[in-house]
């Protein structure tokens, strides 16, 4: 056969359809909720990390931010426990950024934070103010790293939103950021940590929405220092084995924290996770605990080891189960239903099942 | 900004890094998913979904392993599904290459294909030919001949063995000469 003309053939075709000038760029940003960062000579290109989970503009009526919050809580169990427990450490770090025209003033508030071995979590707003009928929307970006110069990266339970409020005159607008980070390399013992909070600060307006949908303002850096109390919640040493078919599981521990739970285990093989999709495989899981049920088929994922990436290949890894559970002392039965995965519609069969005390 | 720096920014958050990923893969990405499923919009959804895969899963790729690769082996499993999805709509399948007569595969027709591929009337005879194959020996075509793959790279990209990709191969391209030969 002929190799080189049916190559031919196939990039004249390819090429006919698909031009060298295509960008998806801007699509992409669609998909993900977050605005393309501009290119736009009289603006700044932003290095901005959109929270792709959950990012949101509101116009309100009226003064909102407890209702915004109680939003950006809603998918995370855990962390709503947390709060209502008032785990959190209030901060109230307030600064202000020199700002210019549309804008009149802007101020970026740490509300507060809060630490523990499997997540730290940090809760902020900015508030601003504008002519009215500028239409301001605003966007943040997250970075945090410790005395240690220890990066934590950003976990995808996070979200923000701005709501805004004409006024007459002028116009006021209110964005809400909850931001967490996985906290899994932390070292053990860790009592109190030495953080540093960089919040990138960048808006939009009305007017540049209609110009150019994906150029942004970037306002500036508000940088937090601040020490937060770390919860080690309680680490169980299970070590216990299940087989089903050829796939034995061995629980190594668990790591109970307020705000999440984490099951590190070792797979007989990893093999039948490495596929193209390993980063989507779920498994509900269903708690018992002295007898009674405490959660039916709660989804929870893979991750990596100590905060690290998660290898297709690793037959160790952690499988995160986004609720809190510290308060269930007792014998613990925990059943891991079956794994799927949400991309290629994969399943391996259940249940495995562990029991063992939890005091 | 190479690739590496682009991971390293897209891992600490950076959505710019994204964008010079986008710019550096996207054409090649659009191209490889449209000879797969020979559909524009579904090659542009087919990548946007690998472009948004990447950014939400990046923590969990190895700075060590080299980008292409391993974003490219997501589209090429993105267009094989993709492509599959749009067979099992089609209610005819008149070109079927499952009905092709057995006995077209017993011998090596003549002309051969790269001799067809000149004289065929139009290029659509050629392109009707690879509709007519299955999203898998159309894929294994697009990476062999298009992206010039070994059959050690496309049984990496296909998640298959070295063998199933020889015979693979060598079924598509039996395929696409009968059905060059029939037409």
């Amino acid at each position: 056969m002929d190799e080189k003309r049916l190559k031919h053939f196939l990039t004249q075709r390819a090429e006919q359809e698909i031009p060298d000038t295509m960008d998806i760029r801007s699509k992409v940003h669609d998909r993900l909720g977050t605005p393309a960062p501009t290119r736009a000579p009289f603006f700044s290109r932003l290095s901005l990390k959109w929270a792709a989970a959950l990012v949101a503009v509101l116009i309100a009526s009226t003064g909102a931010a407890y209702a915004l919050m109680q939003t950006l809580l809603q998918p995370d169990p855990g962390l709503r426990t947390v709060q209502a427990e008032n785990q959190i450490v209030q901060l109230g770090q307030t600064q202000s950024l020199p700002v210019e025209d549309p804008l009149t003033r802007l101020d970026i508030t740490l509300d507060y934070a809060y630490a523990d071995a499997n997540r730290i979590a940090v809760g902020y707003h900015v508030t601003g103010a504008a002519v009215a009928g500028t239409g301001v929307e605003v966007y943040s970006n997250q970075q945090l790293v410790d005395a240690q110069a220890r990066a934590y990266p950003w976990l995808p339970t996070s979200g923000q939103q701005t709501t805004q409020k004409q006024d007459g005159e002028e116009e006021t607008f209110t964005h809400e950021g909850l931001t967490s980070f996985d906290a899994a390399a932390l070292p053990a013992g860790t009592g109190t940590l030495d953080l540093a909070l960089t919040l990138q600060v960048a808006y939009t307006t009305a007017a540049t929405r209609a110009d150019n949908p994906a150029v942004m303002g970037f306002a500036g850096d508000a940088n937090f220092s601040f020490q937060v109390p770390v919860n080690p919640g309680r680490v169980v040493d299970v070590r216990q084995s299940a087989a089903v078919a050829d796939l034995a599981i061995e629980i190594q521990k668990v790591v109970i924290t307020p705000s999440m739970t984490r099951v590190e285990l070792c797979l007989s093989s990893a093999a039948p996770f490495a596929v193209d999709a390993w980063t989507a495989w779920e498994s509900p899981v269903t708690l018992d605990v002295n007898g009674e049920r405490v959660l039916a088929g709660l989804p929870s994922g893979f991750t990596g080891l100590n905060g690290a990436p998660l290898d297709p290949n690793a037959t160790c890894r952690a499988l995160a189960i986004p609720d809190a559970l510290t308060q269930h002392a007792g014998d613990w039965t925990l059943t891991l239903d079956g794994f799927t995965n949400r991309e290629s519609g994969q399943s391996i069969s259940g249940p495995w099942t562990f029991t063992f005390p939890v005091n | 900004m190479n690739d590496s720096k682009a991971i390293a920014r897209l891992k600490r958050g950076d959505i710019t890094a994204l964008d010079a990923l986008i710019d550096r893969y996207q054409v090649r990405a659009l191209r490889t998913a449209f000879l797969i499923t020979q559909d524009a919009a579904l090659a542009e959804d087919v990548v946007q979904d690998a472009f948004v895969n990447v950014y939400h899963s990046i923590h969990t790729f190895q700075a060590s392993r080299p980008f292409a690769p391993w974003f490219m082996r997501t589209v090429v499993n993105g267009a094989l599904r993709a492509a599959r999805r749009k067979q099992a709509q089609l209610s005819l399948e008149n070109l079927a290459d499952d009905d092709l007569d057995a006995a077209e595969f017993l011998v090596d027709p003549a002309p051969g294909p790269d001799r067809l591929l000149e004289t065929a009337e139009t290029q659509e005879a050629v392109w009707d030919a690879l509709s007519a194959l299955t999203p898998e020996r159309r894929a294994v075509i697009v990476l062999r001949f298009y992206l010039d793959l070994s059959e050690g790279e496309m049984a990496e990209h296909l998640n298959i063995p070295v063998g199933t990709v020889k015979s693979r191969l060598h079924s598509a391209k039996r395929h696409l000469q009968a059905l060059l030969a029939s037409s």
